[in-house]
């Protein structure tokens, strides 16, 4: 128990204290859009609502949803974040709430989480795995991005492991495989219609080997 | 606080199948050569559709009607005698002022004499292909582990042979096994060539690959010897480099005169699925930690060396138009 508050609210202290300087030294991304990211957006219609769970600075994807004519509301667990993203983004609405204390009903068409659910330990990723399904609407869609741990059979609960430097702050970021994304998603009803691998590289994050999902509410 | 540079990415779900298996699988077109220095794995094709009918005789003809070649001939001399129906060097013997100048560069086309040639300041590289037989060019592409002094994994070189085109691509499975490339290289392959063909090779493929050669056997292949070998890193082979010809030739046409961008501008050509070059190395180094998860990476390596070499006669061809 005492681990589970531990490990969100360091990375809540990590977050406030580096936000300014992740929003100055953003690595800038590829033109070319993830094609799951355009699968995403071509399948939901324009003017509805999104949920954007770790929006962060709100760049790049909740200013591309606004972009596209899509309502947003950003949640992010930093304070100092959300002010960021209020400034970068401002048509879209953004709220300091911890995604384990997210609480809505069928309100969403679609969901979208990029690298924000791999903070989480497999408790808390359960438990926030629920909530999604929960606000989402019958028939919406999700898109979750994660990193793959580089080694099969490797402990990727070591402290070691998990316990990551960014910008010279420590924070718990852990890779999920795909079978385990996938269990734990099958079972609570969600469809899996696309799957994405990435390598990718960055001098912020070394490089990362990414898994992209897309889950449609059935 | 510069350094932070963009993300690079690529995709790699389609690798996904190949988990697990052996490179020998992948590529059954494989053998392995063993030599002094030890072994590594050469992987080799026959390209069918690349056509042989490159027009290099054609350049001594275009060098014939060039008469800024020779002394005291400049543009607007050059028009002047157009008109006048002065349309080769050989019509230009006849006139005192010219005479010598002319019959110089006449001797050098028939001598064959390209290091002569390519001295004049209208003449460029390719314009002297004529010198060479289509089987005397070495087309090169390698591919290594960092831009400077680190070692090279993949050496691709194509030639014609009976007017079909092969590629034969060297490959290292570990680093140790580079010298054996380098050793082979010295001896089975450069001997038999006259010309390097490659794209930006003069700043970057050629200085490599001779800073490799004088680590290993402290001795480079492609310098004649009372020469100093660390000032120069090729003087025994002629070289063209299709990148300084493209930006030449096509001068302010492109955007940017990378080999991808050329391919698909002047051959009109996409590649699917294109690993960056700079990831090259990354790919390469995970290979090393787990060699089963990541095969799929290493075949994308020598597929993009594969494409590199195959474009490169293309691209040749349509220069030489």
């Amino acid at each position: 128990m005492d681990k589970k508050i531990d490990t969100l609210a360091l990375n809540k202290k990590t977050w406030d204290k580096i936000a300014k300087k992740y929003e100055e030294h953003r690595p800038k991304w590829p033109e070319k859009d993830c094609p799951l990211f355009k699968y995403f957006l071509s399948n939901l219609q324009t003017g509805s609502l999104i949920l954007d769970i770790g929006s962060g600075t709100g760049l790049p994807y909740a200013k591309k949803l606004i972009e596209n004519g899509f309502k947003v509301l950003g949640i992010d667990i930093s304070p100092t974040m959300v002010k960021i993203a209020k400034k970068n983004v401002p048509q879209g609405q953004f709220k300091q709430l911890s995604m384990t204390d997210l609480d809505y009903e069928n309100k969403f068409e679609g969901v979208i989480s990029s690298f924000s659910m791999l903070l989480l330990d497999p408790e808390q990723f359960n438990d926030v795995a629920k909530r999604i399904v929960r606000a989402l609407k019958k028939g919406g869609f999700f898109y979750l991005s994660l990193n793959e741990p580089e080694e099969e059979n490797i402990d990727v609960d070591n402290y070691d492991y998990t316990i990551i430097e960014i910008m010279g702050q420590k924070m718990y970021s852990r890779p999920y495989t795909e079978k385990e994304v996938l269990t734990i998603f099958s079972s609570l009803g969600m469809k899996l219609m696309k799957l994405y691998r990435k390598m990718q590289t960055s001098e912020l994050y070394g490089t990362e080997f990414t898994i992209n999902f897309i889950f449609k509410k059935e | 606080m510069d350094y932070f540079y963009n993300l690079e990415s690529f995709d790699i779900t389609h690798l996904e199948q190949y988990r697990g298996k052996k490179l020998e699988e992948l590529f059954p077109n494989h053998r392995n050569i063993k030599n002094e220095m030890g072994e590594f794995m050469e992987l080799f094709w026959e390209a069918d559709d690349i056509p042989s009918n490159l027009r290099i005789q054609d350049t001594k003809d275009s060098i014939l009607r060039n008469l800024k070649t020779v002394y005291y001939i400049g543009e607007h001399t050059e028009k002047h005698f157009f008109k006048r129906g002065v349309k080769t060097l050989h019509d230009l013997r006849i006139m005192k002022k010219y005479r010598h100048s002319t019959n110089q560069i006449l001797t050098y086309l028939k001598n064959k004499d390209y290091r002569n040639l390519v001295r004049n300041r209208y003449l460029y590289d390719i314009d002297v292909s004529f010198c060479f037989d289509l089987e005397d060019f070495l087309f090169l592409d390698i591919e290594t582990l960092g831009l400077y002094d680190g070692p090279m994994i993949l050496v691709g070189v194509g030639f014609f042979r009976d007017s079909k085109f092969k590629i034969h691509l060297f490959f290292a499975r570990n680093i140790e096994e580079e010298i054996a490339i380098c050793e082979h290289l010295k001896h089975e392959v450069l001997p038999d060539f006259k010309c390097f063909v490659t794209y930006n090779g003069k700043s970057f493929d050629i200085p490599f690959i001779g800073n490799r050669f004088l680590y290993f056997f402290e001795e480079n292949p492609m310098i004649s010897q009372e020469e100093s070998p660390y000032e120069m890193s090729n003087t025994k082979f002629h070289h063209i480099d299709l990148y300084h010809q493209c930006r030449r030739i096509y001068r302010g046409k492109f955007e940017s005169y990378s080999l991808t961008n050329m391919e698909e501008k002047l051959l009109k050509w996409n590649r699917k699925n294109e690993l960056p070059s700079n990831l090259v190395g990354v790919c390469y180094k995970k290979y090393l930690k787990n060699p089963e998860k990541y095969v799929g990476l290493i075949k994308e390596i020598i597929e993009h060396n594969y494409y590199d070499v195959y474009s490169m006669p293309l691209i040749l061809k349509k220069l030489l138009k």
